[in-house]
């Protein structure tokens, strides 16, 4: 067949023909192919072709998931103060949600896990977590597990109190990858054809490597160190920790019988709201009165006051006593574990008297001095009924009648007289005087004289009378009815009458007084 | 001649359209394409070493760093590491960051090793860790440390940083000072009142606990039982140890010593104890003694006067 100019020969119309139909039916092919995809699943295969077209595409975009999981066991704690839990944090089997190793992977030059913590809400005062080892590194083996121990510590500020909260460990993935363009011959021979016992062409070889690597895009990771990150949480309830400051007060003093209320300035050192309560007790066996559960509730780290009140027994005297007084304190939720204690340290001294006893004893006193009034005064009425003070004699009415006579008819006899008269009441007075007195030293005499026997005082009389002899001699008894003129005064001792004869004397004495001045006037 | 030239013309051309066609299909990989060399650290040490709360002003800890090094190569690197292999690469290890009151140190900062093309190597050093008295107690301690593979030929470097956490120990330092004095003289009725004002030196809120420990017969003294310090240089607190010496009737001239102890405690955790400290307080007590009779003493004394003066006026 012959050609002319310009015209196209056939065996190159027919390439430009399947060239241009190809170029229109591959499209079509790739849409018909993914929809086919989905068609199959509902009607099967009905377009035979088309599905194996599908079937070789998918192999070329295969997926590739290299699954990783990680957890904690147990994930919920509870720890308190100065406690430490241990946990284990690792990468698990998807299928079997058990921990499993970190393989080795012919594509990876290295592989590990690091793990660290995070605390969510950004504080981690008190917390200290370790991981033993830090470092899991790939191996067939063993177990890509680690142990976290998490320990609490009681926080370095008051105010900072450290409760119930989710603590997040972040688990550091790093893979370094090798060639993974396809599998080495040297390194994997297992994966080439004929060599290898895990080879199946044109899917783990050679050539299904290079084709994923490209097709899927990982191959670009040849040679690179990708660290992915994942996080497992653990929740942790911290147990309620009961502390309390009680500080320390100086010494008190309280007088007896008196009352005193102390402060005592308290403060929750606990990591929670806590009720507070107060155990009073004495160390030795006071008669102190004291008050008892006191309760008071405090926020963490706040403070706040409680009164112990004290009262000291009525001693009357008190020279100084040093109580100690205990205060001990224990939370609500636990009443039997004290938490703190503090020493309250008292001193009583004083006097005290009571008003009662103020009262008693002024009526008392008053009673008393109204007994040793009438005492006083029957005395005074009785020493004046045996102990009459002497009346002057010129006062008498008869003797102012006989010394108006004798005025009018002889001055001087009127004056001696009067004199007389004077120097009788002197003398008589001077005997009154000296008697009283007598009977002021001697007051018990009488008494004893009404308890000894007769029979004693006979003994006893004969050494009073000497003993009194000694004594001045008692000037004699004025005379009135003898005139000093006629007769001079010749002083006369006489013996001193025994002290019980003296009223006897006494009442002669007056009977002969009365006798001479009845002659007197008869004459 | 010439269609064989065209042919070698055509194949160069087309060779070079494929190649360029292959790079720009794999544009980011191309580098790890070639040989893409680089060295990796991981760096290792017992958790256990760590784990112990670390002594204030104790013993130096040391943790044992285990540092393993690879290289890794990309698709055209193998004949490369092959030429490396044997080769030293170094290591340094620097410590970067630590708390204020830290100390820590590198035994040997600078590390060889060797390119082993396949396999880890393995090289050791020590970090030394000190910490000062006012670390606080089993407060959050670390220290970064950075391991640094050096570029050796075509191998690429490599920066590995890590953080090791530690805590510190409790230090429980107390300084007991006598604001007044320790010596006293009073008079058989007083009392004798010390305040001792105890300062925290340690690193941790404490408890101080007082006991009496020696006091002589017939005398007695309390103390307070227990104070609070908060944590921190400087945070102080007042104790209060009363005497009470004998008062029993008589003349007086007695000196004696109380002797007190004091034992700081962590306050959460009174297992945790430290050196207990003694102080001696000396007490003079003398004076006559009338306990409660000087009123009626008095009293006494007037009637006596009162009968002394009588008898000598009758005497006259």
């Amino acid at each position: 067949m012959l050609l002319t100019k310009g015209e196209i020969p056939i065996k190159l119309k027919k390439s430009i023909t399947f060239i241009v139909v190809l170029f229109l039916i591959g499209p079509l092919i790739s849409s018909q192919v993914q929809s086919t995809e989905a068609a199959s699943q509902r009607s099967g295969w009905p377009y035979p072709l088309i599905n194996v077209i599908g079937a070789v595409w998918a192999s070329l975009n295969n997926v590739t998931i290299l699954p990783n999981a990680y957890k904690a066991v147990p994930s919920n704690i509870a720890i308190g103060y100065n406690e430490k839990v241990t946990i284990q944090v690792g990468s698990i089997d998807l299928e079997t949600g058990n921990f499993s190793s970190l393989p080795k992977r012919w594509f990876l030059s290295q592989a590990y896990l690091s793990y660290s913590i995070e605390y969510p809400d950004g504080n981690s005062d008190g917390w200290f977590v370790t991981f033993d080892p830090p470092v899991n590194i790939q191996n067939d083996t063993k177990l890509a597990v680690t142990n976290a121990t998490i320990a609490l510590y009681a926080p370095v500020s008051a105010s900072e109190t450290v409760q119930s909260k989710i603590l997040r460990i972040r688990i550091a993935d790093t893979w370094v990858f090798q060639n993974i363009w396809y599998p080495e011959l040297r390194t994997h021979p297992e994966k080439w054809p004929i060599i290898g016992k895990e080879n199946i062409p044109l899917v783990t070889g050679p050539v299904g490597w290079f084709v994923a690597a490209l097709m899927g895009g990982f191959g670009k990771y040849s040679g690179k160190i990708m660290t992915d990150y994942y996080y497992v949480d653990v929740n942790v309830k911290v147990k309620p920790f009961h502390s309390v400051n009680i500080k320390a007060l100086p010494p008190e003093k309280l007088l007896p019988n008196d009352v005193i209320s102390i402060p005592v300035l308290v403060q929750n050192l606990g990591n929670y709201n806590d009720s507070i309560s107060f155990r009073v007790k004495t160390k030795n066996n006071t008669r102190l009165q004291l008050t008892q559960n006191t309760t008071i509730a405090l926020e963490p780290a706040q403070q706040g006051q409680v009164f112990v009140g004290i009262a000291s027994p009525d001693n009357f005297l008190d020279t100084g006593t040093l109580h100690s007084i205990t205060l001990e304190a224990f939370s609500t939720d636990q009443p039997n574990i004290t938490i703190a204690t503090q020493n309250i340290i008292l001193e009583t001294q004083g006097l005290y008297i009571s008003e009662e006893n103020a009262t008693y004893s002024f009526g008392v006193g008053l009673i008393i001095l109204c007994v040793v009034l009438i005492l006083w005064y029957w005395r005074r009425k009785i020493s004046e009924t045996f102990r009459k003070k002497p009346e002057k004699p010129w006062k008498l009415p008869e003797e102012r009648q006989h010394l108006a006579e004798l005025k009018r008819t002889d001055k001087n006899a009127y004056e001696q007289e009067r004199l007389m008269m004077q120097d009788e009441y002197k003398s008589a007075i001077l005997w009154y005087k000296d008697q009283k007195k007598q009977a002021r030293m001697t007051p018990t005499e009488g008494k004893l004289k009404k308890i000894y026997s007769s029979t004693v005082n006979k003994i006893t009389a004969p050494f009073k009378r000497e003993g009194k002899s000694k004594k001045k001699p008692k000037k004699a008894q004025p005379v009135l009815f003898k005139r000093p003129v006629k007769k001079p005064k010749v002083e006369k001792v006489t013996p001193i009458p025994p002290v019980g004869d003296i009223t006897k004397e006494k009442i002669l004495t007056r009977i002969k007084r009365e006798q001479e001045r009845q002659l007197r006037r008869l004459q | 001649m010439t269609k064989r030239f065209k042919a070698v013309k055509a194949s160069i051309i087309t060779g070079l359209v494929l190649i360029s066609v292959l790079f720009a299909v794999l544009p980011t990989a191309s580098a790890g394409l070639i040989f893409d060399l680089q060295s990796v650290l991981t760096v290792e040490w017992s958790a256990n070493q760590t784990q112990q709360p670390v002594v204030p002003r104790g013993a130096l800890r040391a943790l044992d760093l285990t540092i393993s090094h690879t290289v890794t190569r990309g698709v055209f690197g193998q004949m490369m590491l092959n030429v490396y292999t044997g080769k030293t690469i170094i290591i340094n290890v620097e410590v970067v960051e630590t708390p204020s009151w830290c100390t820590a140190t590198i035994g040997q900062g600078t590390l060889a090793t060797t390119v082993s093309p396949g396999e880890p190597t393995y090289v050791k050093t020590t970090l030394s860790l000190q910490v000062a008295d006012d670390a606080p107690a089993f407060g959050l301690g670390y220290i970064k440390v950075i391991a640094t593979a050096r570029k050796a030929g075509l191998i690429e470097g490599f920066i590995q940083e890590f953080t090791l956490t530690f805590v510190p120990d409790y230090k429980p330092l107390i300084q007991p000072a006598y604001p007044e004095t320790n010596t006293k003289k009073i008079g058989p009725l007083d009392t004798a009142v010390f305040p001792v004002q105890i300062t925290n030196l340690g690193n941790a809120r404490t408890v101080v606990l007082f006991t009496i420990v020696d006091v002589p017969s017939d005398w007695n003294a309390i103390v307070t039982d227990q104070i609070i310090l908060e944590e921190g240089e400087g945070s102080s607190s007042t104790a209060y140890l009363v005497i009470k010496p004998p008062k029993n009737f008589g003349y007086h001239n007695d000196e004696k010593t109380i002797t007190i102890s004091m034992q700081p405690v962590k306050y959460d955790d009174y297992s945790k104890k430290g050196e207990i400290t003694y102080a001696t307080f000396l007490v003079e007590s003398r004076g006559f003694s009338t306990p409660g009779f000087e009123s009626i003493a008095f009293i006494g004394a007037l009637a006596v006067a009162f009968i002394l003066f009588t008898l000598f006026r009758k005497r006259k």
